[in-house]
Order: C-alpha cells, then sequence, then structure tokens
C-alpha cells in the first residue's frame, strides 16, 4: 500500500469519527426520515492538513456511536473549490483593450482581439 | 507527495517546504483567487471606493449651486460631473456593492461551498474594475461623457441634423463602451447568481425556504439579463450612428430620438429596482433579528418582490410624458406605475409587521434598516406622485424629479447597504465595527440626506430645471439651494466617519464571534471570517431559520410552524 494510500484511509477513519449523526429529536416526522436519507458531502483533506482542519472541528462535535445515515462519497478537496487561474483576469485586460480600440484605432482593437483569442485558449486548456 | 491543505496557502512535500506559487502570494492571492468571499471583498471594496468617486463629483455639483452665477467649475467640466456623478453611482456603486454582498452572502446562506461558476464569478469582477477603469479615465483625456447618465440622443451623437455639432469627440463613447464592459460583468453576475441559487442550495432548503436576501438577488439577477440586453444594443446602435454614419437616432435623415428614450429606458427603469431589491432582501434579514422575531408575511414579502420585477418591465414609459405619447400610452404607463406601488406597499406593511412588538436592538445596522424605511417610503410616495400624468407634466426634468432618485437610492439603497455592512461587517472580518461611531455616522447621514434632497422637492416645484449650470439669483431658489449644499457636506462628514470606523474596526474593533448577533440564517453558521471551504458538511435545512433550529433545537420552527 502506497503512502497515499495509507493517508486516504488514515483520513477516511478520521472522518468517520468526526462526522457522528445525532438522530433529530422528532425521529417519527416524514421530515426527519428524509434528514436520514441524506447523503452527507466531506471534504476529504488528503494529507497533512487533515489535522489543522479536522481537529478543530472535531472537538466542537459531540460523539455518538450510533450512525444514522448513509455515507456514500467522499469529496476531494481538488473537485470542491477550484484552483486560482490567472485567466479570467487576462480576458478582462483584453476585452477592456479592444472596446478602448475602438476609439483609439485599428491596432489597438486588433491587439486586444488577439490576447481574447490567447485569454479563452488558455483558460479552456487549464487544468481544473 | 505533494498535498494541499484547505486554507493555507503553504505547499508541502514529504520532503519539506518548497517555494509558494504566484497564487499561494498575498497578492496573487487576490489577483487569481476563484473564491466567492475574495472575489465578494473586491466588488465592496472596489464599489466603495467609486462611492467616494461619485460623492466628491456631488459635492462638486453642491459648491457650483450653492450659490447663485456660480463659477466653481466651467460648464463643460460641470456636465462631465453631472454625467459621471450619476453614472459612477449607479454603475460602479451600487451595483458592484449589491453584487459584493450577494457574492459574500448568498453562497453561504444556501449552505453552498462556492457560486457554480467560480472563474466565471472571478471575470465578472475583473469587467466591472477595468470597465470602472475605463470610464474614469476619460477624465484624463478631458473627455469625460458629458450627456447625462441617460445619454440622450442625438444630443449624444456626433451631428445633430446636418448643421450642428452634437458630441464630436470621444465623451460619448467612453460611455457607451463603458457601459457595455459593465454589461458584461453584469451578465456573468447575473448567470452566475440564477445558477448557484437553483443548483447549489443545501438538501431541504426548497425555494420556499429561501432567506429573502437570496430570492431579491435571484429577481435582480433575473432584471439584469432580461433587461441590459435593450441597453447594449442601444449603445450598439448610437456607436454606429457615430463612427459608420448611420443614422438610427438623426431626426433630419430619418432617425428617431425617441428610440433611444425607448431602448434605454426600458432598460433604465428595471435597472432602478435591481438598485432597489437586493436593498429589500438585506432589510428582509436585519429587521427580523434585531426584533427577535421571525420575518412576517414570508410568502408576500418573496412574491411581491417577483411582482415588482415583472411589472418593472411595464412602466419604462414614464420617464417619456412629456415627449407626446398617445394618450392610450400614457394611460397605460401611468397605471402600470401606479400599480407597483401595490407590492412595494406590502413590502413595507410586512416589515412594520415584522418590528411591531418585537423586542428591538437599536445596534447601528437596525438604526439604518428603520431610517431605510422612512425614506423610501418618501421616495416611493414623491415616485407615485410622479406616475400621475399632469403633475409629472409640471416637474419633469426638474429638482424634482432629482429629490425622487436620491430619496430611492441614498435614502434607499445606500442606507440599506450601510445597514448590511453593519450587519455582515463581523461575518467578514471577525471584528465588530464600532457602534458609537456608527450612530453618529447614522445621524450625519439620516439628517445630511434629508437637509440634502428634501429642499430639492419645492425647488422644482419652483421650477428649477435638473443639470443646469447655475442660476440667477432672482429666481428664489438661493436658500434652498444653499440649504442643499450644506447637507451634502454634512452628509460627506457621515460619509468619512463610516471610512474611519471600517479602518479603526479593522485595526482596533472588538473580536466578533461567530454569531455575534444572535442571526437566524446558515452564513453566521460559519466562523468569521469563513473558511474557504465554508462548509465542513453541507447543513441540511428544516425550516427558513435553519441556523436558530440548530441553536434552539427544542424550539425549533419546524417544529411549531409549517416552513
Amino acid at each position: 500500500m502506497s503512502q497515499e494510500q495509507k493517508d486516504r484511509v488514515e483520513l477516511q477513519q478520521s472522518v468517520d469519527s468526526v462526522n457522528p449523526v445525532t438522530p433529530p429529536p422528532d425521529s417519527t416526522s416524514s421530515e426527519t426520515q428524509a434528514v436520514q436519507s441524506e447523503e452527507t458531502a466531506v471534504l476529504e483533506e488528503p494529507g497533512q492538513g487533515q489535522e489543522s482542519v479536522l481537529s478543530e472541528e472535531q472537538s466542537e462535535r459531540p460523539r455518538t456511536k450510533k450512525r444514522v445515515r448513509r455515507r456514500t462519497k467522499l469529496v476531494n478537496v481538488e473537485e470542491i473549490l477550484p484552483h486560482p487561474s490567472l485567466w479570467p483576469l487576462a480576458l478582462a485586460v483584453s476585452v477592456a483593450i479592444a472596446m478602448f480600440g475602438i476609439i483609439a484605432g485599428p491596432i489597438v482593437c486588433g491587439i486586444g482581439v488577439l490576447l481574447i483569442i490567447v485569454s479563452i485558449v488558455f483558460w479552456s486548456v487549464e487544468r481544473r | 507527495m505533494a498535498t494541499r491543505t484547505i486554507g493555507e496557502n503553504v505547499t508541502t512535500t514529504t520532503t519539506g517546504v518548497r517555494r509558494k506559487t504566484f497564487s499561494e502570494t498575498y497578492v496573487g492571492e487576490w489577483i487569481t483567487t476563484t473564491d466567492h468571499k475574495m472575489i465578494g471583498l473586491m466588488y465592496l471594496i472596489t464599489g466603495f471606493f467609486f462611492f467616494v468617486v461619485g460623492g466628491m463629483e456631488a459635492l462638486l455639483i453642491r459648491t457650483q449651486l450653492a450659490e447663485p452665477n456660480g463659477k466653481v467649475l466651467s460648464p463643460d467640466v460641470y456636465n462631465q460631473i453631472f454625467t459621471m456623478h450619476g453614472t459612477t453611482m449607479i454603475f460602479l456603486f451600487v451595483i458592484p456593492v449589491l453584487s459584493g454582498f450577494g457574492n459574500y452572502i448568498v453562497p453561504l446562506m444556501i449552505g453552498a461551498r462556492d457560486m457554480a461558476y467560480p472563474r466565471m464569478n472571478a471575470f465578472g469582477f475583473w469587467m466591472l474594475l477595468f470597465g470602472g477603469i475605463f470610464m474614469q479615465s476619460s477624465f484624463i483625456f478631458n473627455q469625460a461623457p458629458n450627456g447625462g447618465w441617460f445619454m440622450y440622443a442625438p444630443l449624444s451623437e456626433i451631428t445633430a441634423g446636418h448643421a450642428y455639432l452634437a458630441t464630436p469627440h470621444m465623451n460619448a463613447d467612453f460611455w457607451l463602451l463603458g457601459t457595455t464592459l459593465l454589461g458584461i460583468s453584469s451578465i456573468s453576475g447575473s448567470l452566475n447568481f440564477v445558477v448557484t441559487i437553483f443548483r447549489l442550495r443545501a438538501p431541504g432548503m426548497s425555494i420556499n425556504r429561501m432567506p429573502l436576501f437570496t430570492w431579491m438577488i435571484l429577481v435582480m439577477s433575473f432584471l439584469l439579463l432580461f433587461a441590459l440586453p435593450s441597453l447594449t444594443v442601444a449603445s450598439g446602435l448610437l456607436l454606429l450612428d457615430r463612427h459608420v454614419g448611420t443614422h438610427f437616432f438623426d431626426t433630419a435623415v430619418g432617425g428617431d430620438p425617441l428610440l433611444w428614450q425607448h431602448l434605454f429606458w426600458s432598460f433604465g427603469h428595471p435597472e432602478v429596482y435591481i438598485l432597489i431589491l437586493p436593498a429589500f432582501g438585506m432589510i428582509s434579514e436585519i429587521l427580523p433579528v434585531f426584533s427577535r422575531k421571525p420575518i412576517f408575511g414570508y410568502t408576500f414579502i418573496a412574491w411581491s418582490g417577483v411582482a415588482i420585477g415583472f411589472l418593472s418591465f411595464t412602466v419604462w414609459a414614464h420617464h417619456m410624458f412629456a415627449v407626446g405619447l398617445p394618450s392610450v400610452a400614457q394611460a397605460f404607463f401611468a397605471t402600470s406605475t401606479t400599480l407597483i406601488a401595490i407590492p412595494t406597499a406590502v413590502k413595507i406593511f410586512n416589515w412594520l409587521a415584522t418590528i411591531w412588538k418585537g423586542k428591538i436592538r437599536f445596534t447601528v445596522a437596525m438604526l439604518f434598516a428603520l431610517g431605510f424605511i422612512a425614506m423610501f417610503l418618501i421616495g416611493g410616495l414623491n415616485g407615485a406622485a410622479l406616475a400621475v400624468v399632469p403633475f409629472d407634466y409640471q416637474v419633469t426634468d426638474s429638482y424634482f424629479v432629482v429629490a425622487h432618485i436620491h430619496y430611492v437610492l441614498f435614502g434607499g439603497t445606500a442606507m440599506a447597504v450601510f445597514a448590511g455592512l453593519y450587519y455582515w461587517f463581523p461575518k467578514f472580518t471577525g471584528k465588530l465595527m464600532n457602534e458609537k461611531i456608527g450612530k453618529w455616522q447614522f445621524w450625519f447621514i439620516f439628517i445630511g440626506l434629508n437637509v440634502t434632497f428634501f429642499p430639492m422637492h419645492i425647488l422644482g416645484i419652483f421650477g428649477m430645471p435638473r443639470r443646469v449650470y447655475t442660476y440667477p439669483g432672482n429666481m428664489g431658489w438661493n436658500e434652498l439651494n444653499l440649504m442643499a449644499s450644506i447637507g451634502a457636506f454634512v452628509l460627506g462628514i457621515g460619509v468619512l466617519l463610516f471610512l474611519f470606523n471600517i479602518v479603526n474596526s479593522l485595526k482596533n474593533g472588538e473580536a466578533a464571534g461567530d454569531d455575534p448577533w444572535d442571526a437566524y440564517t446558515l452564513e453566521w453558521d460559519t466562523s468569521s471570517p469563513p473558511k474557504k471551504y465554508n462548509f465542513l458538511e453541507i447543513p441540511v435545512v428544516r425550516s427558513r431559520r435553519p441556523f436558530y433550529d440548530k441553536k434552539y433545537p427544542e424550539i425549533a420552527d419546524w417544529k411549531s410552524v409549517i416552513h
């Protein structure tokens, strides 16, 4: 088993331990039953980072051995938080230059259009 | 193995710490961020920066008009200043600030981790910033827009007819292209809000359980999506007139200047509701928390917002009564304009019922919210007066209209923005704003805005036209103009106090904790400021006050009433 796999197993155990679910007070209502069947999205935190984030949440949550909800999928941090990107800024600058070119002259406008194309291409191929 | 830690900006390897990438540096993080909270803050900072710019322009206008035959500004510069004051306040202050609140608060309120399209969200902000810079840079060329914030054709054409030069330089071009850039920003932001609100709500948060601020942001987004194309088309046609030689708006060669007015106002009047609906949403969040009651008439408030949204597309020609519309059209637009007062009044009565017999806490946020109701009521009532065609004939394009729009947009939207900022500042920063300075600020602004704008009603009835460069001393307008100018400076002091309070609170503010107001909605269920991922677990919602349910499970809303 690789180190990453070990980390994931360890994380899974950690997440399981910090996300116990207390049964809702009125367990007879239909709404409560609906809540019980909800799947919970839980952050998967690979590696060392899990300690800083999960441990402080851990201390705030009541523990219970009874598990009511089914937890089927761990969501990776990379999936839910997008990477930072410079291309939105680049595209906005390019559009502004192209617009300015309409009153400043065709060369400026052409540069703006070229930059727009470049920005869109790089934005499109950027790793998500 | 490289690892990534949420909320931290250092990337580590198993062998040690490597150098930060650009996006992990302080500046790089702001420039490349796709986090809705940072983008929301950037919207707010940009909006308030332009608020100061627009405010200084207002002070210049009032200085020029303080006395008859004023010579503080030249006529041409005066035209540029009043045009840019309106444009800046509407396009670069109110919309960005409301978008900033929406960006920061809506995902938290609905239990989402970010907006649906984070990169498009960043793009929308940058378009706004560069649109603003583009417009304001016109001052550097001494060619700032000078045709009023609605840029009427044929005044904004290069020539009017065959003989007269109208706006031959780039003044109008800056406005037309600038608003197009800002329009792109607004469209991308609106699409993002719509998809986020429809697709990313927490489990259990049906549309009937959404916070009212989210409701109003949703309606605002639809209004922007449907209203902005009209402005973009109008701007495109005018640019063609100016640079390609078409004649869409030139009467002398078969064009029709009324086409511009129809196109502009079919954007412009929904725009007024775009500017006020999110303010309604803020007030609907703040009043219940500081009255310790649930909002009264949730369903009516939510759906009256939708009704206002629909009706806002049917009233545009009330800005054009004086152009000689057919009497049937006048009757239609007068009726529809009066009709819109009904859903607006529904909101006001529900707000009053919310605070009725509540345990009211007079925090600064609450003071501004109450001030909003009073001031917006005045703005709404004189708006209803303007819907009466014969009265409109008398005061059209006079200072009465200036008074009306300022009671709506300053007395209304700006007061709500201040209320919202005092309310959510602890969530944004983890610090409380100073309440004592805040109360001083409230009274300066409340008194200042009434001293400034109330006399304008009388000036309008006395016949003072809007946008005049100066006036002779024998018109009976002197004292009222002086009073309005003094009030403007009192307002300015209030704004300075506000800026000081922000800086002071950031530096020395008391720690706020996660839930300083004992509030009801999900954004308060996060740390202050929230972590990057907002919620470790997506919350499950069972009523309209999910955080209240969580804090008080024994008296949770879902136990006692149907929500």
